[in-house]
């Protein structure tokens, strides 16, 4: 199992593998720091799974999600953000994300993520 | 922990307004400062809608504030500006009458999230805000009377030649009307001394008598000159003014009134308008001071002299009164640069013209005389050549009045004319 | 290393809680508008008062009117959280919050007032929640500002170590921005990373 995931904030994805680890011990983890690295990763890679923030530099999620879905449609891609907004959550769903989870993820959301996902 | 069993003991002894309202606003708590300050009873109000009895707060607001603090589970706050009273309660204070109503702060709380029950807090804080009033009015007071001052400062500084110097007698700061009267810079004068401005070509100021002021630390008035650049020539009344400084420096302010129109008039009631020279109305002003003087003696007297142009007459026939004044003014030109300082001398009328010598005996007197003769005969005039001029002298003796004078001077230069002309007598 | 004990990885914890918490704040916001926030990356900071003074001049413009709402929050975690908004987004509040084409100054005041109370408590109650802290807020106030003067002259010359927390809020729609500090000094810093030890310790045991 190869999965990227995407966030700005370094201890966010540490908290965020963790979690996964502890579901997952085998799986292999790619990092990236924005979007536009995910996308470049994304496309070498080809990952069974991304875990994408929202609010990053250089290239922000919702772009990123974009591309990655203009690579491949049927990408699982995780949105996990702090925006909580309704609208934000219709805009990446309508965008072909998978689902969206609010930061920060714990045991039960991540659990809850791996079996909603096709891996 | 300590169990509170009567918590409306403690609600009561409170100095503050507590309710305690649902989302509907019925009301279920009033404490006692409610009672006493509103003059609603808490059995009275109790289960009812706070609407009833304040109509006029804006339910909406409230509404909002309510709901916000119950899913927030935090307190909400109305700002406790004027504008936003929440409820009107008379205010009792008699002493000072700025707020009529009580100005308050008003805190929405969580009391019962399950039940939708908030608390409303109330303080007043009327004294916080009358203070904060009564500094805003003094505030406004302070601005009104600074801008009054700027502006005053603005005239002062547009009209008036001021300026601050220090106990060395360096330029400390200067008006604008100072700068442009002289056509000086700021950044040209300030930090220089007095004598460094005005002892370049530009302007031409005796400053001497303000430095001397100054080095005895005493206000001092009087008349100053200066010569501009363009060689005009303006007088000034100084007022010199010691003051101290914050720092508790010496500090002089020197303000100059342009006087040059006064001293114009003055100058020109004394003054022959032909020659330049003094007017017989000066000269006898001068010549009965130095009679009047009774300390004149043997070895301490004056002298008079009264030249006449030779041939004046034909000049003025043969040439014209043009030219004939100018030969008075070359005359006068002559005369007025051989004399000694202090010696004074004008225009008596026609081609004569008569001068005062303090302090010589007869043969100084005709020393200077001799001296006017000899330069009026180098004078090489235009289109007349040469001229001469003839000279009756007399010195003061005891007894003489202006008239024994004159009549003695006026004797001599007779016969100096008889004589030949362009000499001098002496009686 | 960052001075007062700070490392790369408290500032970055800083950071995400921080986000967080503008997540949920900004939601909040969003409830109440009926309308959708644009999130911003939080910016942190450490610096003296001077610093202070040239990121406020720097984030806020000098050339308008600003509504300055100042609130203190105590406990563990204390210190003051600051909300800045336009005297224009101001009164797009207003009108939007009240539904009025033209509100009163009392209007305008009142909605930054319940802006300020809806960010500040959801922000920090957030902010302390993930740092397993309690806190009490004080009554805010607001006044009008020109230009970006927030810090008086004397003030900007007492030496303290702040930590700024800032961040933007942004409604396009309806042309509300505002800019958030939340601020936290001296002594009080030292309390702040004792409880980002404690979540870093979460992360790495």
């Amino acid at each position: 199992m190869k999965i990227l995931v995407v966030d700005d904030s370094k201890l966010a994805r540490m908290f965020l593998i963790k979690t996964l680890r502890e579901l997952e011990p085998s799986a292999k983890v790619l990092e990236a720091e924005n979007g536009l690295e995910a996308v470049e990763l994304f496309k070498v890679e080809k990952p069974d799974a991304v875990f994408l923030d929202l609010t990053m530099p250089v290239m922000d999620g919702y772009e990123a999600l974009n591309e990655i879905i203009k690579m491949d449609t049927k990408a699982q891609v995780v949105i996990v953000s702090a925006d909580i907004q309704a609208q934000a959550q219709s805009t990446v769903l309508a965008s072909g994300a998978k689902m969206m989870v609010p930061k920060p993820i714990n045991s039960e959301k991540m659990l809850s993520v791996l079996q909603q996902l096709s891996i | 922990m300590v169990t509170i069993t009567y918590p409306n003991v403690l609600l009561d002894a409170l100095e503050i307004g507590v309710m305690i309202i649902d989302e509907t606003f019925e009301v279920r708590y009033w404490n006692q400062w409610m009672e006493i300050n509103t003059s609603v009873r808490s059995s009275d109000i109790i289960g009812k809608n706070l609407h009833a009895f304040y109509p006029d707060i804006d339910y909406k607001v409230l509404s909002r504030k309510i709901r916000t603090t119950l899913r927030l589970q935090s307190p909400t706050f109305y700002d406790a500006s004027l504008q936003n009273r929440f409820i009107e309660i008379p205010r009792t204070k008699i002493t000072t009458s700025l707020l009529k109503y009580m100005q308050l702060q008003v805190t929405i709380s969580p009391y019962d999230v399950e039940e939708n029950l908030v608390m409303v807090s109330i303080y007043d804080i009327s004294d916080l805000h009358e203070l904060k009033l009564t500094l805003q009015s003094q505030m406004e007071k302070i601005s009104e009377l600074n801008s009054e001052l700027h502006r005053d400062k603005m005239i002062i500084d547009a009209n008036l030649l001021i300026i601050k110097i220090d106990s060395e007698c360096r330029i400390v700061e200067a008006t604008q009307a100072f700068l442009e009267f002289f056509g000086y810079q700021s950044e040209n004068v300030v930090g220089s001394k007095l004598a460094e401005v005005f002892g370049d070509a530009s302007v031409d100021f005796d400053t001497v008598q303000i430095c001397d002021a100054i080095a005895s630390q005493k206000k001092w008035s009087g008349e100053v000159k200066a010569r501009l650049h363009d060689e005009e020539q303006v007088w000034f009344d100084a007022v010199v003014t010691p003051f101290n400084e914050e720092n508790d420096a010496f500090c002089y302010t020197v303000i100059f009134n342009d006087i040059s129109d006064k001293k114009r008039i003055e100058l020109l009631s004394i003054t022959d308008p032909l020659t330049k020279l003094y007017n017989r109305h000066k000269f006898n002003e001068v010549f009965e001071n130095m009679v009047q003087r009774r300390h004149w003696d043997e070895n301490h007297t004056f002298g008079l002299i009264i030249a006449d142009v030779d041939y004046f007459k034909r000049v003025n026939d043969t040439y014209g009164h043009q030219i004939g004044d100018k030969v008075l003014i070359e005359v006068a030109h002559a005369f007025s640069e051989t004399i000694r300082i202090g010696d004074i001398l004008a225009r008596w009328g026609g081609e004569e013209f008569v001068c005062l010598l303090p302090a010589v005996d007869k043969a100084k007197a005709l020393y200077v005389a001799e001296k006017l003769r000899l330069a009026v005969e180098q004078l090489d005039i235009q289109n007349v050549g040469k001229v001469t001029a003839s000279f009756g002298v007399t010195i003061f003796t005891a007894g003489d009045t202006q008239e024994s004078m004159m009549h003695r001077a006026d004797s001599s230069l007779y016969r100096a004319k008889e004589n030949g002309r362009n000499r001098i007598e002496c009686l | 290393m960052h001075q007062n004990g700070f490392t790369d990885d408290h500032l970055d914890m800083l950071r995400e809680l921080m986000n967080i918490a503008m997540g949920n704040a900004t939601a909040s916001i969003a409830d109440l508008l009926e309308a959708f926030g644009k999130m911003h990356i939080p910016q942190i900071m450490i610096s003296d008062m001077e610093g202070l003074d040239g990121y406020i001049q720097q984030s806020i413009p000098k050339d308008q009117r600003n509504y300055v709402t100042k609130q203190l929050f105590g406990g563990e975690f204390s210190g003051e959280f600051l909300f800045v908004i336009s005297e224009e987004s101001a009164i797009h509040l207003g009108h939007h919050l009240y539904d009025v084409d033209q509100p009163s100054d009392g209007d305008i005041l009142d909605a930054v007032i319940e802006l300020t109370n809806i960010l500040s408590a959801t922000m920090i109650s957030r902010l302390t929640e993930e740092l397993h802290t309690k806190v009490q807020f004080f009554v805010p106030s607001t006044e009008v500002v020109d230009g970006n003067a927030l810090i008086s002259q004397e003030d900007i010359i007492n030496y303290h170590r702040i930590i700024i927390i800032s961040t933007q809020m942004e409604f396009q729609h309806q042309n509300i921005n505002g800019q958030i500090f939340i601020l936290t000094k001296d002594g009080m810093i030292g309390s702040l990373k004792d409880l980002i030890d404690r979540k870093l310790e979460e992360l790495y045991a």
